[in-house]
């Protein structure tokens, strides 16, 4: 059984910082900051693989989504669909996070910063088993 | 990409030198180190020559061989002139034209691997979502339509 849901948890206890930026400064610090990222998301507990995508491809990919372009492409596209959607109104789109669940595991999705964060995580939200 | 213009009225002034091609159309040149075999052709070898016959013809019509085509000697200055000129009609229609929408994602969080990290989501709101899902596919599956009266009916005409 598919499904995929979008979540509002807010993780977030710092504000967002905004940077000035040079054009080669930038170039740095985006190589520097995916290394780092990609580190933040090797420690996830149960994670089976992950990808960080952008607008031009895949910039880095690990574990069982190591090489995986096409599920990259089929992320891409539905994170992009699903971040037009709008809660009547509201300017962002209303969530951070879109889980993509499937039976053995999960597929969880961001967006920060122009990349896309695919992590597959084992699913360990089962039918709970009355005793 | 395709046609993005195009009109029925000629302005003769401007058009003569803007629309002519630079490499001029094949004028029926045999390409390089082949006869042009079109008449008398041996009858024992006919199917397969005719079939060799148009093959050629095909790639002749769909090729332009830019080296057999009579080079356009162009002046440097000329040459800077039409780029020059080129550029500014496309800066002039560039403005008018509607602008592109940015087509970025929106950034939804500054935390990725803290959201990415976080618990996943229950399975009872899984199982909510589904049911509710279910529902809404069997509701909209039973639109229909509920015929009461014909749709065509004689006018009574007296």
């Amino acid at each position: 059984m598919k499904a995929s849901l979008l979540s509002r948890d807010d993780h977030t206890g710092k504000p967002e910082v905004r940077h000035s930026r040079a054009a080669d400064y930038t170039r740095e610090r985006r190589k520097m900051t995916t290394a780092a990222l990609t580190a933040g998301l090797e420690r996830i507990p149960d994670q089976l693989g992950y990808l960080v995508i952008s607008e031009d491809g895949v910039l880095a990919s690990a574990g069982e989504l190591e090489n995986d372009e096409h599920t990259a492409g089929v992320m891409m596209q539905m994170v992009r669909t699903a971040s037009r959607f709008r809660l009547s109104g509201a300017a962002d789109p209303p969530f951070k996070r879109m889980s993509v669940i499937l039976e053995d595991f999960v597929y969880t999705v961001t967006v920060s910063g122009q990349k896309v964060f695919v992590v597959k995580r084992q699913n360990n939200q089962h039918e709970p088993i009355s005793v | 990409m395709g046609c993005c213009y195009s009109s029925e009225n000629e302005t003769p002034e401007q058009d003569h030198d803007e629309r002519k091609p630079l490499i001029p159309p094949p004028v029926s040149k045999p390409p390089n180190g082949t006869d042009w075999i079109t008449t008398s052709v041996p009858s024992a070898r006919t199917d397969e020559q005719a079939l060799l016959t148009s093959i050629l013809t095909k790639t002749a019509q769909n090729i332009i061989d830019v080296s057999a085509a009579d080079s356009v000697m162009m002046e440097q200055h000329e040459y800077m002139d039409k780029a020059r000129q080129y550029s500014t009609k496309l800066a002039v229609l560039s403005n008018s034209l509607p602008q592109k929408k940015a087509l970025a994602l929106p950034s939804l969080t500054s935390q990725p691997h803290q959201v990415l990290a976080s618990d996943l989501v229950p399975y009872s709101d899984v199982q909510q979502v589904s049911k509710i899902a279910a529902y809404a596919y069997s509701a909209i599956s039973q639109i229909k339509v509920d015929a009461k009266e014909d749709l065509v009916v004689q006018f009574a005409i007296p």
